[in-house]
Formats: structure tokens, C-alpha cells, sequence
């Protein structure tokens, strides 16, 4: 069990035990507040029963026409509320509020090391689109994985069909 | 003008931006010059100039450029967004507001202008001006957004008011009024402006309104994703005692989401409480009994072994069981016949728990979650071990190895319920090593189950390791034995376990509270701790480095965790700009919250205070370079913060991984002890830094007044403002305050590690650190108070208190036995140097009044007047007494110096230590490395640390010493 709900302001003061995850980013506050001031309601944490965020997932609505998307920017849960689907549920929640704005997916980056992640989008149903070469700087730089799912508005599933190639990071729309 | 003469200027304009943008500053200027050359009266290049001149720090010039282009109020949108920019930048945005308006003034009809006032009104926090601009913008383009934007300033004058009743007699309902017309008119478009509606009726209470328009046809513009609108309706029921549609309400919501434990705590007191008022033999507690059982069977058919099924465990239900069994207990108290009910759930909360262990041991949470349950019920340890002992009846898993990763963390969720409930406290000393050697060869062996995971993953053996870690640490670190051995396995485990915060945060206390600063540094900064964390735990260095007399990293860091202070204030605005565009009315609130959170906050106020205090101490050579770092600082006491009951405490305390309940609960304790101190630290330390600003002024001023007495506007700072006033003041503040710290209770344990470790109040109150200061500030008062006639003597007993401090310092110093005591005697001496850098400031400043008086008496010696030979005299027997002051200085700082380049810390670091206790099978602790390799490395750490922190104290006594001797008469 944990509670899931909306995304406070006071909650930036709190989320230090899963950000400390040294894959899970910590932006500028002008970040979190673009995403809070503009999309708020894409913002959705988890607590634990004594009232201590284990989770969060921070995303937006974007895109032209039938690139109308849902996009998930951050999702990470603290180690130790791992394995009990919290992942799964917020995801759901992204989906259901994209569905809602009449998007026609939803996307997300992850890199291609990380396999307990890409394992776990798969289950989710999503799928691989594209490649994104040198998406993440670091030492070396890593490729990213652009994962889809088609939300209902996208009948044919066109927005998922897997590109041949992989893209820059300069050429992503 | 034409397009085409757009066209050329924006071409012209072009290289200007360009430069701005790559911080080309010098360029730019020099462009704007040649685009003003061919067109002088370019508004928007002279504006791009001021830009250029502000960046290269050129204020003046800007400032009197920029005022010219401001009085011709220009209403382009290019020259206005660049003027926006320049008055962002010096942190002017009143004028933002001024020069949109003047525009305005030339053009009514402009909407584009008009949107802009009204978001330099935001910037403002103007609510008033806001409502009257989106109004005007309203009647210019009948939009809807600018309608709502007027509705949500009004909400704000209603929230920000403290006339109560203006609020709600007056503001909302005006607010409400306003959204009904357009309800009326049929004209609402968003969910934007559904949301602001409800807002303002949920702040006159009006709940019954809210749930109508939620099940309206309005109520359909907001989503309901995550059932955040069921959710929302069902606590406005509860809220309004409609106890049966409350009672329906979160039923539908459990049965849509069976994993949210809220939903079922408040359907067990709503159930409760229908019952109580029906007197109906428990009808709907039965029934959310019933509901709550019926689930718990289908998933435990669902998940048994062996079934193929797509529903996942969750442990929702299971903890709603053991919560409704202790509601259930508690009423039972008063009513006995509830034990009929409790009986049904399970025969005893032992077995409640023991049946949760078994469901969910292998999830690294359920610890977490019992833990959480013994400590909201109450439970004692006692009873705690009955839990324990019920599970050891199915397995005995100690000193087994775990063959699957289930078993693994079952394993260390049992070993952790051992721990909290202090079972293993009664071990002996050689039993609890052998159990620390065991839990190292558990960790080794069991890192196997990670061999697969990335670097940057979590171990899911590092428990092991971790609970070895506290146990040595409820040990006493004041041995250095235990000290070194905990050191030593943590750092081994970084090796084997890089990514596991925990463990880094545990050496950074350690290596803080020894005052090795450099080692805790290089594990903060692999943690990345950036932005907002500076904030939340930037607090785990910002004392120690100074504590440590690592300064010159302290000015770095204090200046890095500023930088994040003072860029923040623009982005909340931004934010708060954005939330009006996107019509977001619902964060407008909690984004101002914020501000007003960073802007009180302790952390900021502490570092902005000591970064000060630090600028002198390492800045200060001579009297000049006195003056230019404190000459700027001097407008600082127009905006003082004396508004201490609102600063906030940001902090995170809750990172450092704690597995006893009665050890929380101290740290909660502490952490409020702790910010009280701080708080008290803050005023001490900010009633010093701005007593020496005012004294540096009543000094100034009277050398200024003396050169010429009609000016009386310096560098912009008034000099008739009334600098000895506020310097007694301060002087008086102090004063109180040090006199009330006698009295107040400060902490000073170091215990337990994970609570915030004592503010540097506490040894900084120990000594009489204040007193020298406050003799010497008493001394500059009483020989530049013209009120008083003669002073015929300068109080040097601030020279013996000073001495007595040194000689005591330096004598722990020599005393010290162990590492603990030599980062206490780092914190001294930095100290010491610290008040040797304040004294030597103040004896500056008291020259400086000597000097005056001194050439005061000579004047009116040339005069001849009987009266003035005698001041001569008794200024020149007071020049001999400074001097005399300045040498017992001069001699008490060499004394230090000595004894530093003497003092010999090494000792303490080269005795042996017995590892024997700790190392287990020996394999993780030898691998690669033997043990012994390991323990030099951290030897020469803390060495190379020390000695760094021992050169910088040299260095700042050295440096003091040459300010000293120039301050002869």
C-alpha cells in the first residue's frame, strides 16, 4: 500500500531519499516548476504509510496532430518500495490523464543499460520506437531508447511502429 | 515605422543579442556604441547598452542611461522586454511595472502592453493593481482567461489579507459572484476556471456547493484521473458528515484501487461512526469487515503458489486488516462488544504481524511497514520480540546463507526487527562483534544476487553491511578503536557498493564530527547534492567545513549554496507567471508558500550570514581591504531580518537510515532543540556582522562629515542616517542575547548520529568567545560617543579574557586522546582565529576613532585653549593603552601560532588497531587489498585533512598578525 497523490510544492523539500538514486536526476527548481506552473496535472508523488515520499512521476502533454503526446520525463521509486508495482500504477495514471487530454501516446527515454527499466516498460506494453544516439552525456555518453504505447485516439497504432534507423538527439521532434 | 525599417533595425540589433546571449559583454557594448553612432536616439540599442554596462559591472552608467530611456517611455515591445530584463537584473521590478504603465499611457488600446503590466504586477505580488489590469485587459479583448485572471487575484488579496472579514464578507464572495455570471451566461470554457471556482468556494467553506458542481456539468471538465475527483468528492462528504455518501463513496474507491491504505482508515471511522449513531450491532463495520476479508481471500487464492494469475500481491489490504484491528481494539476499550469483531480479524496482533512477515518479508518495505505499525500502536519492544520470536518459530535463518533473493531480504527484515527491538543491546561485547563479523560475511557472500545489476544500482546484500555499521556505531566512537574499525568498513563497502548513499551518509558524519573535513567532501560530492537540495541537505557540510578551518572551501561552498538562493527568486516568479498563462490558479498558492519558505529559510540565513563573516576573516589584510569588503555590505541593514519566528527549517533529517522507533522519536526531539540553537547561533553571529557594519560607518561618517560637511550622500548611502544609534543598538542586542544564552539549554551531544549534530552555539557559548568581542565593541562606543566628555581609560581586559581562551584551547589541544576530540579542538581553534579576525576588525575600527580624536585634540591645541591641552593628554594616554592592547594581541596570536606549527596530531593517528573483531572470514575485508592497505589510506585521509586544516589556521594567524602591526596610531 501507498498513497498516491497530486504533486505539492512543499513536496521538492522531501524527495531527497529518491533522488539520491544516482539515476534519478535532480533538475533546478525552475524545472519542477515549469512542469508544476504548466502541467500539473502530470505530477503525482507516492507516500509511504508514515507520510515519506518513496515516488514520484513528473511528465507533460506536447506535440502536433497526431504527434499529440504524453511524455513521462522523470519516474523513480526509493529502493527499498521497490518490487511492489508502485511503478506500474503511476504509469497507469500518466496514461489515463493523456487519454483524457486526447493524446494519441505516450512516450519516455531510458537508457539502454538500465534492463530493469526497459524490462519493466515492456511489461507495461511499451515498446521500443526508436534509438537515440548519445542521449545522456556522461563518460562515455549513453544511447537512450525511445519507448511508446499507443493510448486508445491512435486506432491503428501508427505512433508506434519501430523506425529502421536510430535518430540524433538533434533530430528528435 | 515602416516594415522595412523594422526589418533594418532588428538586422542592426542582431550582433548586440548575439553577444548578449554568449556573455560577450564587452562586444556588445561596443556594438550598441556603433548602432548609436548612426542612430543616436535608438531606444532599444541604448537599452541593449545598459544591458551590456550592468553585465560588466558598470551600474552607474547604466542606472543613469536606463532613467533617461525610462523617462521618454517607450512602447515598443523589444525596448520594453530589454528594459524588463535590466531592471530584473538589478533587482528593481517595481520599475518593470513603471515602465509598462507609462507605455500604456501612450497606447490604451494595447493588449499585448496591458498583458505584460499585468504580469510585472505579478512579479510584485500587486493583487490589487493585478484584478484592476486583467479587468481593463477583459473590456479591451473579451477573452476568458483575462476574466479568471482577475477572478484569481482577488482570491489572492482574499488569502493574503489578515482582515478576515474583508476576506470573507467582501473578496470572495465578489470572487464567487464573478464565476456565477459567467456560469449564468453559460460562458465557462475550462477546467481552469472550474478549478479556481471551487477554490474560491472551499475558502468559505462552502463544501455543499462544491460537491454540486463537482456532479454537475461542470464537474466534467475536471479529470479523474487516478480518481483524484472521486477522491476529492468522497473527502468533502466526510468532511461534511454526510456520513452514508461518505461511507459509499470511499467503499467505490477501495474497490477501484485496493491498495490505497488511506481510503480504508477513513472508512473504518466512517463506518464506526454510523454504527454509533444507528446503534445497529456494528452493520457497517461488519460490512467493511466482510469487504476487507472477501478481498484478502480472493488474492490469496489468486496469488497462492503454483496459480497463473495477472494479479499482483499487494499489500494494501493487509495492512488495512492490521489498522482496523487496532481501531477495533481501541474501541473496545468502551465497548467490549467489538472483541466478537476483533476475534473474527486474528486471535492476536502477534499473529497479524507474523502472518504480514510471511506475506511480504521478501519486499524490502515490510520492515518499513512493521516498524511503522509497532510505532503507531504503540508497541513495546517486548511485545516487538514476540512478533520476532513467532517468526523464528517457522525458520531459524541466522548464520545461514540466503540461496535466493526472497530468502535474502526475509533474512534482512528479520535481522532488522532483532535490532529495533533491541534484542541486540543485551549482547556482550565479544557477541556483538561476532555478530558484526557474521553480518560481513553475509554482505560479502551475498553480493552475488547483484553481480548482474549496473554500477549505479542498489546492492541487495548492503543491509547486511548497513546494520554491521550501526551497530558498531551504538558503540562509543569516542574509541578510537571502534572509530577506525567503522570507518573501515564503510569504506570498503563504497568499494563494493558505490552507488549506496547510506553508507556515504554515515562517513560524512563521522569524518565531520573527527573534523575531517576533506574526506566527508569527496563522499558529499559524490552524491551530487545540487539545486534544492542545497537546501535540504546542504546543512551536512555548511558547519563543518568552517568547524574544520577549511575556509577557503568554505567560501567556495557557502558562495555555491548562495548562488541557488539568489537565482531562485526569478524562477518562482517565472513559475508564477506561467501558472496565469496556463490558467494553473490551483498552484498559484503553493508556489508563493514556496517562496516565502526559501526566502525565511535558516539554511540560507545562516550561510548568507557566515559567507560575510568569512569574506572578513579571509579577505581582511589591512585596513584597506577592510573597507572594500565592508564598504558594499553596508546598505545590507536597510532590509535586516529581524523576523526570526518566521524563518522555516528545510533541512532532512529523515535521510539517515534509522531502524529504532525510541531513536527516532530523540531525533525528532533533537532536530526542534537543534533549530532553536541555530536559530539562536544566527541572531548571535547576524548581531555581530551587522554591529561591525554599523561601527565601520559611525566611523566613516564622522571622517566624512569632517572633510566636508555638505555632503551627505556617499556612494549612494546616506551618512546622516544615524550609524551610532543602530551601533548601540546592536551593541545592546548582543548584549540580551549573550546574557540570555546563559540561561538557555543548548545541546551539545553528538548523540545519536543521526540527529543534526550540535549547533556551533554550543561551543562557541562554552568559552567566552562573545565577551572579548563585546569589550572591544564597548570600547569603539565609548571613544567615539561625543555625548560623553572624557574617557580616560580603554577596558583591556578583553586581552586576558582572549589569553585565558588560547591557553585553554591550547591545552585541550594537548590533552586530546582521541579523534573525536581532535575535531572538537579543530571547531576551537577555528574559532579562536575567528575572534582574533573580529578583534583585529574592531581594533581597526577603534584606530580609526583614535586617529579622529587624535587630530580633534591636536586642532584645538593650535587654538590654544586650556581645555584642549588636556584632552591631548588624556588622548594620548589612551593611544598608549590601545598600543599596549594591540601588543597583548600581537603576543596571545603568536603564542597561537606557535603552538601550531608545533602541535603534533599524528600521534593519534599512528597507534594500532586491533581488526581482528571485524573481519569476518576475512575474504571481503582482504580482497584485492589487504585490510592494512585500507586502514593506511584512511590514515593518511584524515592526515592529509588535518594538515590542511592546521596550515589555513596558520595561514589566517600569520595574516592577522601583519593586520595587527599595521594598526598603529
Amino acid at each position: 500500500m501507498s498513497n498516491i497523490r497530486a504533486f505539492s510544492c512543499s513536496d521538492l523539500f522531501k524527495l531527497n531519499s529518491v533522488n539520491l538514486d544516482p539515476l534519478t536526476e535532480t533538475y533546478g527548481l525552475s524545472f519542477y516548476l515549469q512542469y508544476m506552473s504548466h502541467w500539473p496535472e502530470f505530477f503525482q508523488v507516492v507516500e509511504s504509510p508514515n507520510g515519506s515520499i518513496i515516488g514520484y512521476i513528473m511528465g507533460k502533454v506536447e506535440g502536433q496532430l497526431d504527434q499529440w503526446h504524453g511524455h513521462v520525463t522523470a519516474l523513480s521509486v526509493q529502493y527499498d518500495y521497490r518490487r511492489l508495482n508502485l511503478a506500474a500504477k503511476l504509469m497507469k495514471g500518466l496514461e489515463s490523464i493523456s487519454e483524457k487530454k486526447q493524446a494519441y501516446f505516450v512516450d519516455l527515454f531510458v537508457r539502454v543499460s538500465n534492463k530493469v527499466a526497459v524490462d519493466m516498460y515492456k511489461r507495461l506494453g511499451y515498446s521500443v520506437y526508436r534509438r537515440v544516439l548519445e542521449y545522456y552525456s556522461g563518460d562515455p555518453d549513453e544511447d537512450a531508447f525511445d519507448m511508446r504505447k499507443a493510448l486508445p485516439k491512435d486506432k491503428y497504432k501508427k505512433s508506434i511502429i519501430p523506425l529502421p534507423h536510430p535518430v540524433r538527439p538533434e533530430d528528435l521532434d | 515605422m515602416s516594415k522595412a525599417d523594422l526589418t533594418v533595425n532588428e538586422r542592426r540589433l542582431r550582433p548586440i543579442y548575439d553577444c548578449l546571449d554568449n556573455g560577450n559583454n564587452k562586444k556588445a557594448l561596443q556594438e550598441a556604441d556603433k548602432v548609436l553612432r548612426k542612430q543616436k536616439d535608438f531606444q532599444c540599442a541604448k537599452v541593449l547598452k545598459c544591458l551590456a554596462l550592468l553585465r560588466l559591472g558598470r551600474q552607474h552608467e547604466c542606472s543613469s542611461l536606463l532613467a533617461e530611456v525610462h523617462k521618454e517611455a517607450p512602447t515598443d515591445d523589444s525596448t520594453l522586454q530589454a528594459m524588463s530584463i535590466c531592471y530584473r537584473e538589478l533587482h528593481k521590478p517595481e520599475l518593470i511595472a513603471d515602465c509598462y504603465e507609462n507605455a500604456i499611457k501612450k497606447e490604451p488600446q494595447n493588449e499585448e502592453l496591458l498583458s505584460h503590466l499585468f504580469m510585472s504586477f505579478v512579479r510584485l505580488n500587486e493583487y490589487k493593481k493585478q484584478q484592476k489590469t486583467a479587468i481593463n485587459l477583459y473590456k479591451l479583448k473579451p477573452k476568458n482567461p483575462y476574466y479568471f485572471w482577475s477572478v484569481m487575484s482577488i482570491y489572492m488579496q482574499a488569502i493574503s489579507t489578515s482582515d478576515c472579514k474583508l476576506s470573507q464578507n467582501m473578496l470572495l464572495p465578489l470572487a464567487e459572484k464573478m464565476v456565477q455570471k459567467f456560469i449564468d451566461e453559460g460562458k465557462i470554457e475550462a477546467e481552469a476556471e472550474v478549478q479556481l471556482y471551487l477554490m474560491v468556494l472551499e475558502k468559505q467553506n462552502k463544501l455543499n456547493e462544491m460537491i454540486e458542481v463537482l456532479n454537475g456539468p461542470l464537474g466534467s471538465l475536471i479529470p479523474n484521473h487516478l480518481d483524484f475527483l472521486s477522491r476529492r468528492k468522497a473527502f468533502l462528504f466526510l468532511k461534511l458528515e454526510r456520513w452514508q455518501e461518505a461511507f459509499d463513496a470511499f467503499k467505490n474507491l477501495i474497490e477501484n484501487n485496493i491498495d490505497q491504505l488511506e481510503y480504508y482508515l477513513e472508512l473504518f471511522k466512517i463506518a464506526f461512526t454510523l454504527d454509533a449513531k444507528a446503534n445497529n450491532e456494528h452493520l457497517y463495520t461488519n460490512q467493511v469487515m466482510n469487504m476487507l476479508m472477501k478481498l484478502i481471500t480472493k488474492l490469496d487464492i489468486s496469488t497462492s503458489p503454483g496459480k497463473k494469475s495477472h494479479v499482483k500481491l499487494c499489500r494494501g489490504p493487509y495492512l488495512a486488516k492490521i489498522e482496523l484491528y487496532f481501531f477495533l481494539k481501541d474501541k473496545a476499550a468502551n465497548d467490549p462488544s467489538y472483541n466478537e469483531l476483533i476475534q473474527r480479524i486474528a486471535s492476536s496482533a502477534i499473529d497479524l504481524f507474523s502472518e504480514f512477515y510471511r506475506k511480504f518479508g521478501h519486499k524490502p518495505s515490510c520492515f518499513h511497514d512493521l516498524s511503522y505499525l509497532f510505532f503507531k500502536y504503540g508497541f513495546s519492544n517486548i511485545e516487538a520480540r514476540s512478533v520476532v520470536e513467532a517468526i523464528c518459530k517457522d525458520r531459524t535463518l541466522l548464520n545461514e546463507l540466503p540461496v535466493a533473493i526472497d530468502e535474502l531480504y526475509r533474512h534482512q527484515c528479520l535481522l532488522l526487527l532483532k535490532y529495533s527491538c533491541g534484542l541486540y543491546d543485551e549482547l556482550d561485547e565479544e557477541n556483538k562483534y561476532r555478530l558484526i563479523s557474521s553480518l560481513i560475511d553475509l554482505y560479502d557472500a551475498c553480493l552475488k544476487f547483484g553481480e548482474d545489476l549496473l554500477p549505479s544500482d542498489i546492492q541487495p546484500s548492503d543491509t547486511y553491511a548497513l546494520l554491521a555499521l550501526h551497530l558498531l556505531l551504538d558503540l562509543n566512537i569516542e574509541n578510537d578503536q571502534i572509530l577506525l574499525q567503522t570507518l573501515l568498513i564503510a569504506e570498503r563497502m563504497i568499494w563494493k557498493s558505490p552507488s549506496n548513499f547510506n553508507v556515504k551518509l554515515i562517513l560524512i558524519k563521522l569524518y565531520n564530527v573527527i573534523g575531517a573535513f576533506k574526506c566527508s567532501l569527496s563522499h558529499y560530492e559524490s552524491m551530487d547534492i545540487k539545486h534544492i537540495q542545497q537546501e535540504t541537505l546542504g546543512y551536512l557540510i555548511s558547519n563543518s567545513v568552517i568547524t574544520s578551518a577549511h575556509f577557503h572551501t568554505s567560501a567556495q561552498l557557502l558562495a555555491a549554496g548562495l548562488k541557488f538562493y539568489t537565482s531562485n527568486n526569478k524562477d518562482i516568479f517565472d513559475s508564477l507567471i506561467s501558472c496565469y498563462k496556463y490558467g494553473s490558479f490551483t498552484k498559484v498558492e503553493e508556489i508563493t508558500e514556496l517562496r516565502n519558505k526559501l526566502y525565511y529559510s535558516l539554511q540560507y540565513c545562516l550561510i548568507d550570514t557566515e559567507k560575510i563573516l568569512l569574506d572578513l576573516l579571509l579577505e581582511v589584510k589591512n585596513h584597506q581591504t577592510f573597507e572594500d569588503i565592508i564598504t558594499p555590505l553596508s546598505v545590507k541593514l536597510d532590509h535586516e531580518m529581524t523576523n526570526w519566528s518566521k524563518l522555516s527549517d528545510n533541512r532532512d533529517i529523515s535521510i539517515f537510515q534509522c531502524f529504532k522507533n525510541e531513536v527516532k522519536t530523540a531525533i525528532s526531539r533533537k532536530q526542534k532543540q537543534n533549530f532553536e540553537d541555530e536559530v539562536d547561533w544566527l541572531k548571535l553571529r547576524s548581531y555581530i556582522v551587522r554591529a561591525i557594519i554599523a561601527a565601520f560607518n559611525v566611523t566613516q561618517s564622522s571622517v566624512k562629515s569632517e572633510k566636508n560637511s555638505n555632503d551627505c550622500v556617499t556612494n549612494g548611502v546616506q551618512t546622516d542616517y544615524d550609524w551610532m544609534q543602530t551601533f548601540k543598538r546592536l551593541v545592546d542586542d548582543l548584549k540580551d542575547h549573550r546574557a540570555k544564552l546563559t540561561t538557555t539549554n543548548i545541546d551539545k551531544s553528538i548523540y545519536p548520529l543521526q540527529a543534526p549534530q550540535p549547533s556551533r552555539l554550543a561551543v562557541f557559548v562554552s568559552r567566552k568567545y562573545t565577551e572579548v568581542i563585546l569589550k572591544l565593541m564597548q570600547t569603539i562606543l565609548d571613544v567615539n560617543d561625543f555625548s560623553k566628555e572624557n574617557v580616560l581609560a580603554i577596558d583591556t581586559k578583553c586581552c586576558d579574557i582572549y589569553q585565558s581562551i588560547v591557553e585553554e584551547v591550547v591545552a585541550s589541544a594537548k590533552s586530546a586522546k582521541c579523534l573525536v576530540s581532535i575535531g572538537r579542538v579543530f571547531e576551537e581553534l577555528s574559532n579562536c582565529v575567528d575572534i582574533l579576525s573580529l578583534s583585529c576588525i574592531l581594533m581597526d575600527i577603534l584606530c580609526c576613532g583614535l586617529k579622529r580624536s587624535f587630530r580633534s585634540a591636536k586642532k584645538s591645541k593650535k587654538k590654544k585653549d586650556t581645555s584642549g591641552a588636556q584632552d591631548s593628554i588624556s588622548v594620548s594616554s589612551l593611544v598608549n593603552q590601545y598600543e599596549t592592547m594591540l601588543n597583548e594581541f600581537e603576543q596571545i596570536a603568536n603564542n597561537m601560532l606557535t603552538f601550531l606549527k608545533e602541535w603534533n596530531f599524528q600521534s593519534l593517528l599512528q597507534f594500532e588497531i586491533d581488526f581482528s573483531k571485524v573481519a569476518g572470514n576475512k575474504n571481503f575485508l582482504y580482497e584485492t587489498q589487504g585490510m592494512q592497505s585500507v586502514i593506511d589510506e584512511i590514515r593518511k585521509k584524515v592526515d592529509a585533512s588535518y594538515a590542511h586544516s592546521r596550515k589555513e589556521l596558520v595561514d589566517i594567524t600569520s595574516m592577522k598578525l601583519k593586520y595587527l602591526s599595521s594598526l598603529k596610531v
